[in-house]
Parts: C-alpha cells; structure tokens; sequence
C-alpha cells in the first residue's frame, strides 16, 4: 500500500483504497486484524484524524469492523463486497474510458474484443 | 506543589557551597587556637589572641549566594511553567532560611568560642555583635540574651546581604552589555575616583558625613544594636522592594 | 478545554516590530502547524504564550485562564525552545526528575525508555549534549511530560534522518493513544505536512494563513503540461506561482477546478503545503 501526497486523491481516500487492496489481493484476510489507527499513522506520518477518516468509509461500507479495545477486522464477506463495488467501478473507470479512446482511434468493437483476448493469452 | 519543588531547588543550589563555607570556618576556629596553643607551649611564651568577627565572613559569603543564584534559576523556573511572582517569592524565604542556617551555625560557634576561651590561655572570642557594640547596656555580654540578641542581628544582617547581593544579579541581568558596562564603570569611578577627589577638596566632609550616617543608622555611638536592626531591616526592605520591580517585568533574552 | 486564544497581542524589540496585532486559537486536542521563515515570529509568540515574554498589549489565555504570570495555566502548557534554560551543571537525568517534579503527569520511565532508543546518556551534562542531542533531550522530555498542551520549537534541529524519523513516529503514537494540543514550529515543513490539522502561516509578525490544513489544500491546485497548455487553460485563473522545467510548466492556482473541462496532456495535482508556504511568504 502507497500513499502518494501528490495523487490527486486526498489522503483519507488514498487509505480506504489501500486497504480494501490489500483485502482484495488477499493481504489483509477475511476476519483478519488490520492495523490500528496509531499504525497506519505511524507508517504513513500522516495525522491520526486522517487516518481515523480513511477507515471510517470502510466501517460505513461494512467492510471492516470495530471491536472495542480490541482492534479493527476485515468483516466476513468483504471481500465478494469489494469486487462488486469495484465491478461497478471497473465498468465507469476503465470500460468506458477504453470505449471513448477506442472511439477517438478508430478501433471498432471488433477489433477491441480481439485485443482482449490476446491480453489474456499474453 | 511546583512553589515547594522551586524553593527546594533554589536551597539544594546553595547546598554545597554553605557546607563547604561552614566546614573551612569551623576548620579556622579549631585549627588557629589549637595552632596558637601548641607553639606557646613549646615556645613558653604567652601573648592574647583574639578571634572576632568571624560572622562577617558569613555576611560576605551570603552577599556572594545573592550574586550568583538568579540567572539560572529564573531560566529554569519559567522552563517549568513558574512565574516570577513565586520564584521572588520562594527566593524571599530560601534567603531567610539561608540567613537562619548560618545565623544559628554562628552562634554554635560562640558557644565554641567560649569553650576555647575557657580552656586556653589568652585567646578570646568575640562574635561581630560584641565588636560592633562592645560597651552596650542593653546587651548582656552572656547567657540567653546574648543568643537572642546575636540571633536578631545576624539573622537581618545576612538576610540584608542576600538581598543586596541579588538585587545586583537581577539589576545586572536586566541591563544590557552597554549598560552593564557603564554602570560598572560608573560606580567604581564615583566612588573610588570623584568622590575621594572631592572630598579631599572639602577637607573630608563627604566621609564624615558618610561615617556620621552609618554610625547614627547603625546606633554605634548610641551603643544601641536595635537601631542597627532597624536600620538593617529597613535597608532590606527597601532592597528586596526594588528587586521585585526589576524581576516584575524581566524576560528570557536571546 | 478552550485551546489556547491569543487576542490582539503585540510585541516589539526595540524598533523592530516582532508581532503585530496577532489574534488566533489553538484548537485543543489537535496538531498545528506553527510556520514561518526566520525572524517571522514564531519563537516570540510561543515564548508570550509560556509566559517567557510579556506581550506589550493583547492577552493570552490558556483553557480561559490568563497564561500572563500563572503559574496554575502554566502547568498545563510545555515548551521546547530552541534556547536551552536549563541550568550548565544539570544533568539529563537530573532534569527528568526536576521536572517530574514541576509536573506531576511526567512519565519518568518512559522519559528513560525513549533514552535509551534515542542512545541518549542521561547521565550527561545538557549544556554538553551536541545540538542534535540537545534536541532529543528537549523531545524527549517534551513527549514525557504529559501536559494538556506541549508545543515545540524546531524540535528537529540538528536531527539526523533517522532520528526525525523517530521523533514523528513518536508523536503520533503519542498524540494517538492519548490526544494533546501540539504546536510545531519548524521551517523542514514536507516532513510533517501529513501531520497538521491546522496549518498558522505567520509572516513580518502578521498571521498570513489560520486554518485546517485539508480547507487550506483543497484551497487550489497545481497543473502541469506544455508551456502552452498551462498558459492557456490558467487565463482568467489565479495563479500565485509557476515553475518552468525545460519545456514544461507548472502552475500554481487557486480556485477549485472543473475536472470536465481539463483539457488532454494537462495533470493536476494537489497543492504541496512546501510549496504553498514558499509561494505565500516568499517576499517579492
């Protein structure tokens, strides 16, 4: 997980996504514990509130849950959770971006599906 | 609790330097009688001896504690979150407590004094009240009233050292090098140039008028101490006054 | 807890005008920024604040408490300063226990413990400690001490890579478990940029920026392209500073920006607090 201080994205946002990679890459498991609050603002320098804002998103989301005095877990199911989200995402960020530049070069529908195939034999 | 805890601090300061200065004092009170003593018994030959005025050394020492105990300690109390209002304030009972100490370390030694006097042949031991006021009726020259009256006068005689010598630190401390230096300069060339000039001129009125005032203030001719405590404590009032309105208003330098 | 609120405080060496008319609150419970270049103030307002100089008007209150001569305020607040007040013949140790004694939250073992990560010989003199060790005795005494409000000035001077890293690292475990009102002054700003809630510009002795460090980034942006890509799309923007590399630029502009209408080769990136502070006190 990086941090960028550069990326357009604020900090708090750059820390949700961070986790929910590492969850879906199978870093962070199911169940599992994360770091506290104190050791993502450690690692990152970045201020406690910051980070505290960060996973706050995921609790919102039921990706990660609280338990008192304990510490912070991955929730069951996050991780089927985070692919749908992300699936969502995935059509907006990337499918639709590929149309449009597609569109731009002249690349027809055909031809697209090709390329696709070949990435996934490369 | 932090008032305690920069009182504590400002007396532990002085610790070491008062039991080194009553060590080499006792050192001296035993060493030269015992000294006399055994070179009249070789040389058989007997001449009076006498001690006296020894508290003065004490005066002088406290005098060099007011000198050096401000810089430091005033850095360090507003470190630790202590205003100069409490620091002035513990600094006025650490002075007393210093006075008391070594007042009551005096008068151990006029107790010792008066055992040597009694157990060697022609030493005597004076303390600085009885050279001061040698003929005084209201003074008994032994027995309580001695101590008490010794107590009295030591106690405001030190405390007024302490006061002067402090008061020269912070005023000092307040100047900058400029000042510092005029001043110094100022007061040695007033006193130890113009005015001995001056006075040679008028034929000596100005240290007449000067020993006048200390005789008069301190109740020699009058052979009275009380007006000399007076005198004394009124000086120290007046000294510490004026230190509290240079500490008032005095802050950290670069 | 009201923070710390400096209202209308003026302050002048001689003829040099070191604070002019400052007013500003430090939140309580939250990590500021105190930055500023040389000279700018920023050690005169921290000593008026610990009551190490007198303001010559204003006031200055301490949870509603006058801090001027109190020494009740003055037991919630702890200043590292860049000048050491600590006597020539103490020793580190016997500073700790001193100022255990002054403030009663100071945690002893842990002011040893972090001795001992730092390789600090608390049995050394202070005044001989070398700058940087000075330093880390002053931080380390400043993380001990456990006061409502602890506020260092140049806390990393003469601190090697490393051992900065340790103090940050510190301060926030510190700050985490246990939150306390800290103000920073430094000018090594990038380091603790991520630290910072609210971010206190002070420049020629006048507050230039008072506000939460996110409101102030999100304040602008900075774009990067071709010379004529930046010049064209910043028209009619506000731009407070450009750098130009070779062929390319970057600008630095404030407004929020239309993420529709950036045009291709373009970058955006966010606003760098270093270099938001350059920009802003930079004297041309």
């Amino acid at each position: 997980m990086q941090i960028n201080f550069e990326d357009e994205r604020p900090i708090f946002v750059q820390i949700a996504d961070g986790i929910e990679d590492a969850i879906l890459t199978g870093a962070f498991e199911e169940s599992g514990q994360i770091p506290s609050i104190t050791e993502l603002s450690v690692s990152y320098k970045i201020n406690p509130a910051t980070a505290l804002k960060g996973i706050s998103i995921l609790v919102d989301d039921g990706i990660i849950f609280k338990k008192r005095g304990v510490g912070m877990f991955v929730a069951p199911g996050a991780v089927s959770r985070l692919r749908g989200k992300r699936k969502e995402l995935f059509f907006d960020h990337y499918i639709k971006k590929l149309i449009e530049e597609a569109k731009k070069l002249g690349i027809t529908h055909e031809e697209i599906l090709g390329m696709v195939e070949r990435g996934y034999t490369e | 609790m932090k008032q305690n805890t920069i009182y504590k601090y400002q007396l532990l300061d002085h610790r070491n330097g008062v039991l080194i200065f009553c060590a080499i004092i006792l050192a001296i009170i035993i060493f030269i009688p015992a000294q006399i003593t055994y070179s009249e018994a070789l040389s058989k030959s007997y001449e009076s001896t006498r001690i006296a005025g020894i508290d003065m050394a004490s005066a002088v020492f406290l005098f060099i504690c007011g000198l050096v105990s401000f810089k430091e300690c005033f850095l360090f109390a507003l470190q630790n979150g202590i205003s100069r209002k409490s620091l002035f304030k513990t600094r006025l009972y650490v002075t007393v407590t210093l006075a008391v100490t070594l007042t009551l370390f005096s008068l151990f030694l006029l107790t010792l004094g008066a055992f040597i006097e009694a157990s060697s042949t022609g030493i005597s031991y004076s303390s600085l009240l009885s050279m001061i006021y040698p003929a005084t009726g209201i003074l008994q020259s032994s027995g309580p009233f001695e101590y008490l009256n010794n107590f009295l006068f030591l106690t405001v005689l030190l405390t007024a050292a302490q006061a002067l010598g402090y008061l020269i630190t912070v005023a000092l401390y307040r100047m900058n090098r400029k000042q510092k230096i005029t001043y110094i300069v100022g007061f040695y060339i007033l006193f130890f140039v113009i005015l001995p000039v001056i006075d040679m001129f008028i034929s000596g009125q100005i240290s007449t008028i000067l020993l006048k005032f200390l005789d008069l203030s301190m109740g020699i001719s009058a052979q009275n101490p009380f007006i000399g405590m007076f005198s004394l404590t009124i000086f120290a009032i007046i000294v510490t006054g004026s230190t509290w309105l240079l500490i008032r208003n005095a802050e950290v330098k670069n | 807890m009201n923070g710390i609120q400096i209202n209308d405080v003026t302050k002048t060496f001689g003829d040099t005008l070191a604070l002019n008319q400052v007013s500003l609150t430090f939140e309580p419970h939250k990590i500021h920024g105190l930055l500023g270049r040389n000279g700018a103030g920023k050690s005169t307002l921290l000593n008026i604040i610990t009551n190490r100089l007198f303001a010559d008007n204003g006031t200055v209150t301490i949870d509603g408490l006058s801090g001027t001569e109190n020494d009740h305020a003055q037991g919630m607040i702890y200043l590292m300063s860049e000048k050491n007040l600590y006597p020539e013949s103490m020793t580190c140790n016997e500073a700790f226990k001193w100022t255990k004694q002054f403030f009663k939250d100071f945690d002893l073992d842990y002011a040893l413990n972090l001795a001992r990560q730092f390789k600090l010989d608390p049995k050394k003199k202070i005044q001989s400690l070398s700058t940087g060790y000075n330093s880390i005795f002053k931080i380390i005494t400043a993380l001990s001490v456990n006061t409502p409000y602890v506020l260092f000035d140049e806390p990393v001077l003469g601190l090697d890579a490393n051992h900065r890293e340790m103090f940050y690292r510190l301060l926030i475990e510190k700050y985490s478990n246990n939150p306390f009102t800290a103000i920073i002054s430094t000018h090594l700003i990038e380091e603790i940029a991520n630290l910072l809630e609210y971010v206190i510009i002070i420049k020629n002795g006048e507050i230039l920026v008072n506000e939460s460090c996110e409101a102030l980034l999100s304040k602008g942006y900075s774009v990067t392209g071709t010379i004529n890509q930046v010049d064209t799309f910043v028209k009619d923007k506000e731009v407070i500073g450009e750098d130009v590399l070779g062929g390319l630029k970057t600008a630095t502009v404030i407004g929020s920006i239309n993420k529709s209408t950036l045009p291709d080769g373009i970058e955006i990136a966010n606003l760098d607090l270093q270099k938001l502070f350059i920009k802003l006190t930079n004297e041309e």
